[in-house]
């Protein structure tokens, strides 16, 4: 059974459903591994790594930022140039990006940033702030890209909460189109449709393209600022958006049962399958 | 230095303490200890017996009307008032049994000096009140009262109610627990004294419990533990902001603490290692271990209140951590430095206490002087000694020091005058309705509630806005957590019974429309200042009409009443009108809080109209009573004195009848009606609580067979449930109904188009739901910005 | 045009945070404060300047073309260097520019509300690359290099 490990930093706060539930349900093992253990070996014997939502450090001077020079990192850049996949999730994502070992551009030079949320329509801001809602994000690479979309068609959309206050994807004009060329763009907000758009309340919060989540080259490592572990099974999406869950009524198997982003977690297996 | 010898008065004046005691209680003081107390020993003796830790007032209303009659206890109660949280049975999962830990507090008088840091360490309060007993945390709740946003104090209410709510994000949001749901009214009774109220719900096994409390029988010698941040003097005197008018307080600014809940968030997973480490030595958490949290009072309530019927406690200030340099012995004790808490603890695992904070977790690395330190041990002298610098600075009885006093206040009915208004039938019943969806008393609270994190720990069935009541999945059990607060001061202004009665009331039936089972409250009693006899009287009716409603709709399955297992008593709300030249109180405000389980989460339903064809059936009589409505007062600004009676009998019976027709799927959406009245609840329903709705209802006035004229029909706030129901479950439901003596009235149906028609010759009422979405959307936002 | 600068009564979080993600550079000291740059009228300066800081909270210090008024005391510290850091497009101060216009009804005489965090440092006695180390310090920790500008001064 592959292993993950969820790497727990004080003010992490979503790391127990990672632990417990998420990876659990696709037949993978997950651990909880405190930041300033010893034993770096353990670590490295990981096949995957998770960084969990929360506020790491309280998100003091910047979001992700002190969590990313802590030397746990560079065990984690090490492990990951063997291709190891990493996910980073929310603050997790934040911190992936203050580390640089996301887009991975320039090596790990810092290259892009989470800026705090700016929601606009026509050009005016119309949303700053802690946003805690559902949206719908898209993949918007081919197949097999990353380890996230290892499974999912390109196209495919799902419905999926956030909970951030700094969401805003932000690079150079020349990264972006990096990334673009490369196909690091790996999710997208869109609405119910699957039509992009960068106004609010389509993009929550100003990113950049109205990007959610992105790989570095390899793919192997991966930024996504929602929660897909939080929508990994059915009765945690709200009634009003899913016909499904609606259908579902009287059915605890059923609402215990897979969620819309349960692919995006059955993709890291798949991609370890693969790499073996 | 020599400590302080307090001979008089007046020596407390020149401390500026003199708010503290009066000289009945210095000469009782003195009395009991046969000397002239310290200083240390007066601003404990003070801190003890005033409101937040004595509830002097209170004290006797509430063991009156509530702990006498045994309404604090019940078949489902584990634990009842007395400690930090209140404790029911929730489920047993793998042969364990689990309960829930509710409890319920108020942060008012901080929240008007400095609101974001007011709310959030209420927040932080109220988490570690139901830590501390073992719970783990899974949600938490605000009622919030908030003054006029339109009025001439709109620039504080609207200072103040932002930065409350960014205040309860930015502490529950890092700390990881989200939000279930919480209720905001806006009035101008408000506006000097806003009312911060939080309730926090965490899940314990019967093994995780751990109590408040030295251990009655201890096999050997035991320590106290402090933890936490180190300690300041920020706060100091807090806890008697509680016993005074908000303008004296206002005066002693620098008392509002600090919240940090990145700090309280490793403090907790820490916390947790140590539980679990005393559990695999063999200890039973319960019976051998005493864990309190340091909220008002700061460490001297802490300290003394574990030992309080059990034992003596002797403490050392020298071995308090702090962060400032010459702290005097009462600012240690008095100050209410955040993120602290005390561990009793057999002397033997000392050690590993200490390691597991002060290495494992490295607090010293992350929070410069925070650390665990020994500071105290337990005594069987009966006495609270406290050593500071070499001298003994306190030694008092311990029982008697904590034991507080209670006053005997004077209450009696103010003569008050409310009268019905005369009002023509209205001209334009869509305009009236659309102005009310707009008010921010009605209004959508999204712009709130999308701040607050509702999806961390993975747990969320139905957030807030979704229903009438949150809901949370607990892994392993079919059982869902259901939860809401409510209170209506509007109605408390009237009649102080029924806005307590009502209270209970309104709470348990937004419960009950997601399907649960109400099976506890808890409440937070906010009122003016008790030296007016008309408070104390609004304060006996408030508790009284509680205490009815308990029994009135009881603990369904049982004979029981529904228990009222942990609650809170904020006086004072009131603060001197320089423009009307008198100290008015707000209107009687007590908030509650229902618990409600339902036996399988799958079948909980939401309030949003679900299918064209299916039939809307309103359940609960129409009244003639409007007093106190949302109608009255936004479209005639009138106040009106029929309020809502609170009818126990059938209240109870409409509660149980609509749980059982959800569990029976005879239900696809149901919503209670309260604020607004019938045509409020049928517009939310077709609008949906987030919005997102698309189908509309068609009403058929002639169905509603009262004889009231159609606006008293549409908006009087008699309670009751509106009710989706499928064409073909229709005899199901009606048989439910009738078999709890019910008769529900089919007045009309969920339409295609997306509009709200209402009928009765002719057209009354034709509005799109767009229309309805875009005020109803709009209204708080506008009156927050 | 005023500037407002304010800072916690309480020792900083932040700072005693960042000082210790800063270890190596053994920093003797480490402070944080905020600094508001109002363009305004001056009717409505006052106002902008109360709603700015909470005497319960902070400390603070105006300056205005004339003089400084506040708590001197509190901002009486010799640092080293000073870094000032700029978030493009600081939310904080939208919100605080739609307050002061709308809410507070000042409209157009509030013309632009700025918002700097300026990091106070004091090195170790003997430390001789001054500049150096405060834009090394600005680069990796204090200023993301995408969204936010930073400038050095010692």
């Amino acid at each position: 059974m592959y292993k993950v490990a969820v790497i727990q930093f004080p003010g992490s706060n979503r790391e127990y459903e990672l632990v417990h539930d998420t990876f659990s349900s696709v037949g993978m093992h997950a651990e909880l591994f405190r930041w300033n253990r010893k034993d770096t070996d353990t670590l490295r014997s990981f096949d995957a790594y998770a960084l969990p939502g929360g506020f790491s450090y309280q998100d003091r001077v910047r979001a992700g930022v002190v969590a990313a020079k802590d030397k746990l990192m560079k065990i984690l850049a090490e492990e990951a140039e063997k291709g190891k996949p990493i996910l980073g999730i929310c603050n997790g994502c934040q911190i992936l990006a203050e580390a640089g070992l996301v887009p991975q551009i320039y090596d790990n030079e810092v290259s892009m940033g989470l800026a705090p949320n700016a929601g606009k329509q026509n050009g005016q801001t119309v949303r700053t702030g802690f946003i805690s809602d559902w949206y719908n994000m898209k993949s918007t690479a081919r197949k097999g890209r990353s380890f996230a979309n290892y499974l999912v068609e390109e196209g495919e959309i799902f419905p999926v909460p956030i909970a951030h206050a700094e969401g805003r994807f932000r690079m150079s004009d020349e990264v972006l189109r990096e990334m673009e060329v490369n196909g690091q763009i790996i999710f997208t907000y869109c609405d119910q449709e699957g039509n992009v758009s960068e106004e609010y309340p389509v993009n929550p919060n100003g990113s950049t393209k109205s990007i959610a989540g992105v790989s570095n080259k390899r793919g192997n490592v991966v930024a996504i600022m929602p929660h897909p572990e939080a929508a990994n099974q059915l009765f945690q999406i709200p009634l009003d958006i899913s016909e499904a869950k609606q259908e579902a009524w009287g059915n605890y198997d059923k609402m215990e049962g897979p969620g819309p982003t349960r692919r995006i977690f059955e993709s890291v297996r798949a991609y370890l399958e693969e790499m073996k | 230095m020599p400590v302080e010898i307090i001979k008089e008065i007046h020596d407390l004046r020149i401390h500026g303490l003199d708010d503290l005691l009066d000289e009945d209680r210095l000469n009782l003081l003195y009395r009991t200890l046969e000397r002239h107390p310290t200083l240390p020993e007066v601003v404990l003796f003070g801190i003890e017996s005033g409101e937040h830790c004595g509830y002097v007032s209170s004290k006797r209303a509430l063991r009156e009307f509530l702990i006498q009659p045994g309404l604090t206890e019940g078949p489902n109660v584990k634990q009842g008032v007395g400690e930090d949280a209140g404790i029911i049975y929730f489920d047993t999962i793998d042969g364990e049994n689990h309960y829930l830990v509710l409890a319920h507090e108020s942060h008012n008088h901080p929240s008007a000096v400095n609101p974001y840091q007011g709310a959030a360490t209420g927040i932080g309060g109220i988490i570690r009140d139901v830590f501390c007993m073992g719970g783990k945390l899974i949600a938490v709740l605000d009622p919030l009262r908030f003054g006029s946003p339109y009025g001439n104090k709109r620039r504080e209410t609207r200072f103040i109610a932002n930065g409350v709510a960014a205040g309860i994000g930015g502490y529950a949001n890092p700390y990881g627990v989200p939000n279930l749901g919480g209720d905001i009214v806006f009035d101008k009774c408000y506006n000097e004294n806003p009312l911060v109220n939080v309730v926090a719900l965490g899940i314990a096994t019967e093994s995780d419990i751990i109590h408040s409390k030295c251990p009655a029988e201890r096999r050997g010698p035991y320590k106290m533990i402090l933890v936490g941040k180190p300690t300041d003097n920020s706060g100091y005197l807090g806890a008697t902001f509680a016993s005074v008018e908000l303008d004296v307080a206002k005066e002693n600014l620098g008392a509002v603490q600090v919240a940090e809940p990145f700090l309280k968030e490793v403090l907790s997973e820490a916390g947790r290692d140590v539980m679990e480490m005393l559990k695999e030595e063999g200890y039973n958490l319960s019976r051998d271990i005493g864990y309190k949290d340091l909220g008002g009072g700061g460490l001297f309530c802490g300290s003394s209140e574990v030992g309080k019927g059990i034992s003596g406690i002797a403490v050392d200030f020298d071995q308090v951590h702090t962060s400032m340099p010459n702290l005097a012995t009462e600012e240690i004790g008095a100050g209410e430095t955040q993120e602290r808490y005390i561990w009793v603890v057999p002397e033997s695992v000392v050690d590993d206490v200490l390691r597991i904070y002060n290495e494992v977790w490295d607090l010293p690395g992350i929070y410069e002087g925070a650390r665990a330190s020994v500071i105290g041990e337990v005594t069987e002298d009966g006495k609270y000694v406290v050593k500071y610098r070499g001298e003994t600075v306190i030694d008092v009885p311990l029982d008697f020091v904590v034991e507080g006093i209670s006053y005997d206040r004077e209450f009696k009915p103010p003569k008050r005058n409310f009268r019905e208004p005369n009002i023509r039938e209205p001209e334009n019943l869509g305009r009236d309705l659309l102005r009310m969806l707009r008010n921010p008393n009605l209004a959508c609270k999204e712009a709130i509630f999308t701040t607050y994190d509702t999806t961390v720990q993975a747990n969320t069935i139905i957030a807030p806005g979704e229903a009438d009541a949150g809901l949370l999945r607990v892994k392993g059990s079919r059982k869902g957590i259901a939860g809401s607060t409510d209170g209506n001061p509007f109605y408390g202004r009237i009649n102080p019974y029924v806005g307590g009665a009502s209270a209970v009331a309104e709470a348990a039936r937004n419960v009950a429309a997601i399907g649960a089972t109400p099976q506890a409250i808890t409440d937070c009693l906010n009122y003016g200042s008790p030296d007016n006899p008309s408070v104390m009287w609004q304060l006996r009716e408030g508790v009284r009409g509680i205490a009815d409603a308990s029994r009135g709709i009881g603990l369904k399955g049982t004979d029981s009443h529904l228990p009222i297992v942990s609650g809170n008593v904020s006086l004072y709300n009131q603060s001197f009108n320089r423009q009307t030249i008198k100290s008015d109180p707000i209107f009687p405000s007590p908030t509650i809080f229902c618990a409600g389980i339902i036996d399988d989460y799958s079948k909980a339903v939401t309030l949003q109209l679900k299918h064209p064809g299916d039939r809307i059936y309103l359940v609960g009589e129409r009244f003639d009573e409007l007093g106190g409505s949302e109608y009255y007062r936004t479209i005639h600004r009138r106040v009106g004195a029929n309020v809502p009676e609170v009818r126990f009998e059938y209240e109870r019976a409409m509660i149980y009848a609509i749980i059982d027709a959800i569990n029976n799927g005879n239900a696809n959406a149901v919503h209670d009606i309260s604020n607004g009245g019938f045509l409020t609840t049928a517009a939310e329903m077709a609008m949906g609580g987030r919005a997102r709705g698309k189908y509309g209802m068609e009403i058929d006035l002639q169905q509603m067979k009262e004889d009231l004229p159609n606006h008293k029909k549409l908006f009087s706030e008699s309670s009751g449930f509106v009710v989706e129901v499928p064409q073909g479950q229709a005899s199901y439901f009606e048989k439910i109904m009738s078999g709890y003596g019910i008769n529900p009235a089919y007045v009309g149906d969920v339409i295609g188009k997306p509009r709200l028609v209402a009928y009765s010759n002719s057209t009354a009422l034709d509005l799109s739901l767009d229309d309805m979405k875009s005020a109803w959307t709009s209204g708080l936002p506008r009156a927050l910005r | 045009m005023i500037t407002l600068y304010r800072k916690l009564k309480i020792p900083d979080p932040e700072a005693v945070t960042a000082r210790n993600t800063l270890k190596d550079y053994s920093l003797r000291r480490l402070d944080k404060m905020e600094e508001f740059s109002i363009d305004a009228d001056d009717d409505v300066l006052k106002s902008a300047v109360s709603y700015l800081y909470n005497p319960n909270e902070h400390f603070y210090l105006v300056n205005t073309g004339n003089g400084t008024r506040g708590n001197e005391k509190a901002f009486d510290v010799n640092y080293d260097a000073r870094i000032r850091v700029e978030t493009e497009e600081d939310p904080m101060t939208i919100t605080v520019l739609n307050v002061l216009r709308g809410r507070y009804g000042h409209g157009s005489k509030i013309r632009n509300v700025r918002r700097k965090v300026v990091w106070g440092v004091v090195f170790q006695e003997g430390e001789t690359d001054i500049y150096g180390k405060a834009d090394e310090m600005a680069r990796t920790l204090f200023a993301n290099p995408v969204f936010q500008r930073y400038e050095v001064s010692v």
